[in-house]
């Protein structure tokens, strides 16, 4: 099989997290440590930004974390105002038998503003449309969260509600291709309870996404650890697109083998009403190993097979990356991997990209 | 004379073997914590070298002396050391916690030729910041005389402040296992 080395550009858009679910092996085992939205990513809470000097980035001068980068006295503002945002950017280059080019795409480009009180917090999102020309801004988040007791939360709003793992890359089959990737953001109820060793959200969605697509829906998950440096759990999704049901069921684990390396997973099995009753599989794992602090060696596989019934219908990516987060605002990720495409008959091909992030 | 001698050891072989006291080294064990920080249930995962001391078995009863440095605790996070150390702790004034038990019963039964041992509680005394509480340490013994023990406690029975940073704060009790051989 001929194989060349194929450069691909990345999906517009991407999902508005910058969450850093391989901090489970440092015991980081729930998100809202160090991040305001209980099911991670977005602003960072204090402790977050913390972290983000102390134990995500190889360097850092003191008060870098924040998003004034030290130059302003933090007791200026109000305590418990977080400020928060993201930019993104791809360079890609794609090379085939047939052609070769390369792009420069800025993919994502939001901020948020969130005020915390005791048992109140509230947020709202701003971001450019990067599916338009002129990429007018837009709120593609905002939500209310109040905090009931140490255990009970509910956060009522417009996001993405909890289902499998959280993670940012949205061009994982676990995420953008089942409908948690970029404008997928609804109206949305949700209720979360979280104990020591495990937590059960629920969430129930109206309307329709931004890309219009419908999302009335009910979700389910339960996580919950069997040690200090782990989480597995069990998500469900119930949603009728055009009138035709669709269920969608996860399991997925986070796994600080050591405190340098962790696995994070993820597989769904969807059945969907249309066409008759179709069902579908998605997996995604990712081995990750810190050599330096901030700097990480990953290996990924990812697989998606729509139609379990069809024989040619599936993809395969697998392959090798770094990630390096070299001062606290700043992670760089760079991927080569194989991608086998049986249903476009294009065999297996080489795929890579270097992605670029700044978080305020 | 000589042969006199020679008559007490053979007459005495139980005193060849009442246990002469047990140097226990930072290198052939281990220290670990897990405290639980909140919000969020952070898991704060602690360890150490093991334990320095001794320990000696005399008529099936256990006692010994076990220390740990301070500034050997390692959380992970160059600045939650500092914390823990140097903030809550205070190395500087108390720069060593140290387990002491006396004359516990060890089980009927238990030999140095067999010393294997499942769950077996004992009464201790731990010094940590300056004040000495009573400890119940539950400890087990492999056939390779392998120790694993564990406790709990309270920070604030030790006069330790409650240790919080930037809105994540640490629950009172600490679980503490410790790994050792004899």
């Amino acid at each position: 099989m001929k194989s060349g080395l194929l450069f691909l550009i990345l999906l517009l858009g991407v999902e508005k997290l910058s969450a850093f679910p391989q901090l489970i092996r440092h015991g980081y085992t729930s998100c809202n440590t160090c991040h305001l939205s209980p099911r991670g990513g977005g602003v960072m809470t204090d402790y977050g930004r913390a972290l983000s000097k102390e134990l995500l980035s190889s360097w850092s001068y003191d008060g870098e974390e924040n998003w004034h980068f030290g130059a302003l006295n933090n007791e200026t503002f109000p305590k418990g105002l977080l400020l928060g945002g993201d930019i993104r950017a791809v360079q890609s280059h794609i090379k085939t038998p047939q052609m070769t080019r390369g792009r420069f795409i800025k993919m994502q480009e939001q901020v948020e503003l969130a005020y915390r009180m005791e048992r109140i917090a509230m947020s709202v999102s701003g971001a450019s449309d990067t599916t338009e020309k002129s990429r007018p801004w837009y709120l593609p988040q905002y939500y209310l969260l109040g905090q009931l007791s140490q255990e009970i939360s509910v956060r009522v709003g417009r996001f993405l509600p909890r289902f499998g793992l959280a993670m940012p890359d949205h061009i994982l089959s676990t995420r953008g291709p089942l409908g948690f990737g970029y404008q997928k953001e609804r109206d949305t109820v949700e209720m979360f309870y979280q104990k020591e060793k495990w937590d059960l959200s629920l969430a129930t969605t109206f309307n329709k996404t931004k890309d219009h697509s419908d999302a009335q829906g009910l979700y389910g998950q339960v996580s919950w650890s069997l040690g200090s440096r782990d989480r597995w759990g069990i998500s469900f999704e119930h949603r009728s697109p055009q009138k035709q049901n669709l269920e969608s069921y996860s399991f997925f684990g986070q796994w600080g083998l050591t405190e340098k390396i962790y696995l994070l997973t993820d597989t769904v099995w969807q059945k969907r009403q249309q066409g008759g009753g179709e069902e579908g599989v998605y997996h995604f794992a990712q081995l990750g190993f810190e050599m330096e602090k901030g700097f990480h060696l990953l290996i990924l596989e990812d697989f998606q097979k729509n139609k379990i019934s069809a024989p040619n219908l599936s993809q395969n990516q697998y392959g090798v990356g770094v990630a390096f987060y070299p001062r606290p605002h700043w992670e760089f990720q760079a991927f080569w991997t194989r991608k086998r495409e049986l249903n476009r008959g294009r065999g297996e091909n080489g795929v890579a990209w270097l992605l670029m992030h700044f978080y305020l | 004379m000589k042969n006199f001698l020679f008559l007490i050891c053979l007459l005495s072989p139980l005193t060849l073997w009442s246990l002469p006291r047990y140097e226990v080294v930072p290198e052939s064990g281990r220290l670990e914590f897990l405290a639980v920080g909140s919000p969020g249930f952070l898991k704060i995962n602690g360890k150490s070298t093991g334990p320095k001391g001794w320990v000696t078995i005399e008529n099936q009863k256990v006692s010994g002396e076990l220390e740990i440095p301070i500034r050997q605790l390692d959380t992970g996070m160059a600045l939650r050391n500092d914390h823990l150390q140097n903030k809550y702790l205070e190395a500087d004034k108390f720069p060593k916690a140290t387990l002491t038990f006396q004359q516990q019963p060890l089980p009927q039964g238990w030999s140095r030729e067999n010393p294997k041992l499942s769950k077996t509680v004992l009464d201790g005394v731990l010094s940590l910041h300056g004040v000495q509480k009573p400890v119940r340490i539950e400890f087990s013994m492999s056939e390779h005389a392998d120790v694993q023990a564990q406790f709990k406690i309270k920070l604030t029975d030790y006069q330790v402040d409650i240790p919080s940073f930037m809105g994540v704060t640490v629950a009172d009790q600490v679980e503490v296992n410790v790994k050792t051989k004899l």
